[in-house]
């Protein structure tokens, strides 16, 4: 019997299994305590060969039409070291699954280190018999060029199939009215108020690129977009004018954020220079508007929400900020991935989205939990 | 525990006396040496220092000479006075008697010393000891005295018995005197048993020749089996050790290290465990990479028995506990796990010496996790074998332990 001990204890050894801990799900955890689960997509078909890569973010499609957003159906950013790539999940209710569909020109190389995961946002789309699911981007292949397009699908038969692409460049400032400008885009966003309207309202900072008429100054443009595309006319904002901001000078890429609410302007940019990110908030459409460098934001902001706080997740660390950038919370979010701030039934909420496999019998399939906060009380996720 | 450790270093050093003794030749018998111990005067011992006192003298006197059996008295003191204490000798088992009277003060003590010979009607000793000032007589110093200036007192005294004293046997059996601890259960193959006196010997008469197995048990003391053949009148002395009260362990969780510490709250057989197993490094055991970190530590609770005796060359035990696990990351406060932040576990263990006090002991340690977020616990393993889910834990049946422990 003495003699078997060792062997036996070899035996248990080899038979024992890791104990249950990730990081990143204890830290989700930590948050999602707060939260609320509003779905659980799974099983998730579609996606075998990609999965392994679990940074997935799920965004939610948009609808014209109360709730305002559709959490059974979305586009899946598969994020990679190199790639990002983009594919649309729906719920098939006769299989009680969910489906991912990809078209092979959904795939990003992402040259860009710092910008590159922030360039996607669905459009709403005006009604389900439309059959159009939108996806905007500033597409990374071609950062010189600022190309844009507008991703469009329809649904055949239960299936997804791309319908076309096209290039937002040229049209941009084109449509916009007279004086015409020659401007390259610095950055986008999209406002989360629902007006209830069948469109996104999107905000624009571009520079002038072309002389003679003011070479190099800002303009700030607002825009309406829906999955049809641009639909609407371009449009300066009221009192628009051409402006100098001497700390973007240089900078042709940056994260920009309008609040139509209270007419402020940030921008998030990163400073090669400093080695570090950077924000500067400004108001007033005046040719030299009163501006101030917030110099306690030293991380990206991902998100202007609608209660005027500032919202990064750089890093994996939820941070909120108030408008003039003092840190008010901050949290690590683990395998938590914010989706952004959506009006669901009328209320402003903060979306999050977890990725996860869930390892069957004799199988793994890919299981999204999309949990939701009032955009108001994301601060108290650092409590 | 003030009044404990003076009672487990007496007893230790009782032990230790005992095993330091001779083995005693066969044609003789030991002499029995009552040792009383009274105060006089305005010295003030309490009744507890007094019996530490006689105690540790008796001690100290028994290390001067192996060849005698020190006994304390049968009963409490009452009459110092030679017959008084000739008659108490009597009932006490003994054949000679030593009082000493205590007197003086705490710090500058007297001793008055008289001991008479029953067998042969003679005084042996009568003197009086005065000790320099010194350290305060109390509870604090009193089992660590060594009565040096009484030690000499017996030299040459009390020489021991023709075994031919011995009480006349059957011719087919003859007598062993154990000397083993006082209060020792003895317990002889073929159901005799005998317990062991104040005077830490035992006579038995047993059939010969024969081969005996001898059990000497006692609480607090590790439980000894010998064999020996007997064939005539003899004398044994087992070896009785401390029965550990504390153990340290140093093992590995699958391939996790952990430290534990155990207390044996009833010796030998039931012991509560405080542990920790770190996962900050292991082993990881795949080709691209040979350790790896997680920030996670558990702090375990339990408690158990053995079920069979710490004789025996492998023990068996169980036990059931609880267990605490707490993140460490950094950029992160130390925090319970909001994953599984506690859980309940159980051992099934067997250990084996690999030395004087050390023991080689696997563990079969199924655990059962508590959770508010069961969908994300499972995710954190790849393959569902050895577990099971609940809604609202997870049991991992898969894990076991090896290592060293070290008995104290």
């Amino acid at each position: 019997m003495k003699k078997l001990i060792p062997l036996l204890a070899l035996v248990l050894c080899c038979l024992s299994c890791d104990p249950p801990f990730d990081l990143s799900y204890s830290q989700a955890a930590a948050v999602v305590s707060k939260m609320t689960l509003r779905q659980t997509l799974a099983p998730v078909y579609g996606l075998e060969g990609d999965r392994e890569n679990l940074d997935i973010v799920f965004l939610p499609d948009k609808k014209a039409a109360a709730p305002g957003i559709d959490f059974q159906n979305g586009f899946l950013l598969l994020r990679g070291t190199y790639r990002t790539m983009l594919r649309h999940v729906r719920f098939d209710s006769a299989k009680s699954s969910y489906n991912a569909f990809g078209w092979w020109s959904a795939e990003y190389l992402d040259p860009d280190p710092y910008y590159h995961r922030y360039l996607f946002e669905p459009l709403k789309f005006s009604s389900v018999a439309n059959s159009f699911v939108g996806m905007f981007s500033m597409d990374p292949d071609y950062p010189q060029n600022r190309r844009f397009h507008i991703l469009n699908a329809t649904f055949v038969d239960g299936s997804l199939v791309p319908q076309f692409e096209w290039n937002l460049k040229d049209d941009l400032l084109r449509n916009a009215p007279p004086p015409v400008y020659d401007a390259n885009v610095m950055g986008f966003s999209i406002n989360p108020r629902d007006l209830a309207q069948p469109f996104d309202d999107s905000y624009w900072l571009v520079r002038i690129v072309n002389p003679p008429i003011d070479a190099g100054k800002l303009m700030e443009v607002s825009m309406s977009l829906n999955a049809g595309g641009l639909f609407t006319k371009a449009d300066t904002k009221p009192g628009a004018a051409l402006f100098d901001i001497p700390e973007l000078a240089g900078v042709d890429r940056c994260l920009y954020y309008y609040d139509p609410g209270r007419a402020q302007s940030y921008v998030s940019w990163f400073d090669t220079a400093a080695g570090g990110w950077r924000c500067i908030s400004w108001k007033g459409m005046t040719a030299t508007p009163e501006r101030s460098l917030l110099p306690g934001v030293t991380h990206r902001i991902d998100a202007l929400l609608t209660t005027g706080r500032l919202f990064s997740t750089e890093g994996g660390v939820g941070r909120v900020y108030d408008g003039n950038g003092t840190e008010i919370a901050s949290f690590p979010l683990g395998a938590l991935r914010f989706i952004g701030e959506r009006y669901v039934d009328g209320q402003p909420l903060a979306l999050f989205s977890l990725a996860r496999i869930v390892t069957e019998r004799y199988s793994e399939t890919l299981a999204i939990d999309v949990y939701s906060i009032p955009a108001a009380d994301l601060e108290t996720l650092g409590e | 525990m003030q009044r404990i450790r003076p009672a487990a270093l007496l007893l230790f050093l009782l032990a230790a006396s005992f095993l330091s003794g001779q083995e005693q030749s066969p044609r003789e018998t030991p002499r029995r040496l009552m040792l009383g111990v009274a105060q006089s005067g305005s010295i003030g011992l309490t009744d507890e220092e007094l019996t530490i006192a006689s105690r540790s003298m008796l001690l100290a006197l028994q290390e001067t000479r192996a060849d005698l059996i020190l006994v304390e008295p049968a009963r409490r003191l009452a009459d110092p006075s030679d017959g008084g204490m000739s008659q108490l000798v009597e009932e006490s088992g003994a054949d000679c008697w030593m009082l000493v009277d205590i007197s003086g003060s705490k710090s500058e003590l007297v001793f008055r010393i008289h001991s008479r010979d029953i067998l042969s009607g003679s005084t042996v000793i009568d003197t009086t000891i005065r000790r320099q000032a010194g350290e305060e007589l109390s509870m604090m110093v009193l089992p660590y005295e060594r009565w040096q200036d009484l030690s000499g007192l017996l030299a040459g005294a009390y020489l021991p018995r023709e075994a031919t004293d011995l009480p006349s046997r059957d011719p087919g059996s003859a007598v062993l005197i154990v000397r083993v601890l006082p209060g020792t259960v003895l317990t002889f193959s073929g159901g005799t048993k005998a317990t062991v006196g104040l005077d830490g010997a035992a006579e038995v008469t047993l059939p010969v020749p024969a081969a005996y197995q001898i059990q000497a048990a006692l609480r607090g003391s590790s439980t000894v089996k010998e064999s020996l053949f007997i064939q005539s009148n003899r004398a044994l002395a087992i070896e009785q050790a401390r029965v550990p009260r504390f153990a340290i362990d140093a093992s590995a969780l699958i391939c996790w290290p952990g430290l534990a510490v155990s207390f044996f709250p009833l010796p030998e057989w039931m012991f509560v465990r405080a542990g920790l197993t770190t996962y900050i490094v292991g082993l990881a055991f795949r080709p691209e990479e040979l350790f790896f970190s997680d920030p996670l530590t558990n702090l375990d609770l339990l408690g158990g028995i053995y079920v069979n005796p710490a004789y025996s060359p492998v023990r068996a035990y169980a036990g059931l506990g609880g267990f605490l696990r707490f993140v460490h990351a950094a950029g992160w406060p130390m925090r319970l796990d909001p994953l599984a932040p506690a859980g309940f576990e159980a051992v099934l263990g067997i250990e084996t010496p690999i030395g004087a006090s050390a023991r080689f002991f696997a563990e079969y340690e199924p655990m059962l996790y508590s959770t508010a977020t069961p969908e994300l616990l499972r995710s954190t393993q790849r393959s569902r074998a050895g577990w099971i889910f609940f809604s609202r834990a997870a049991l991992q049946l898969l894990s076991s332990r090896i290592g060293i422990r070290w008995l104290r």
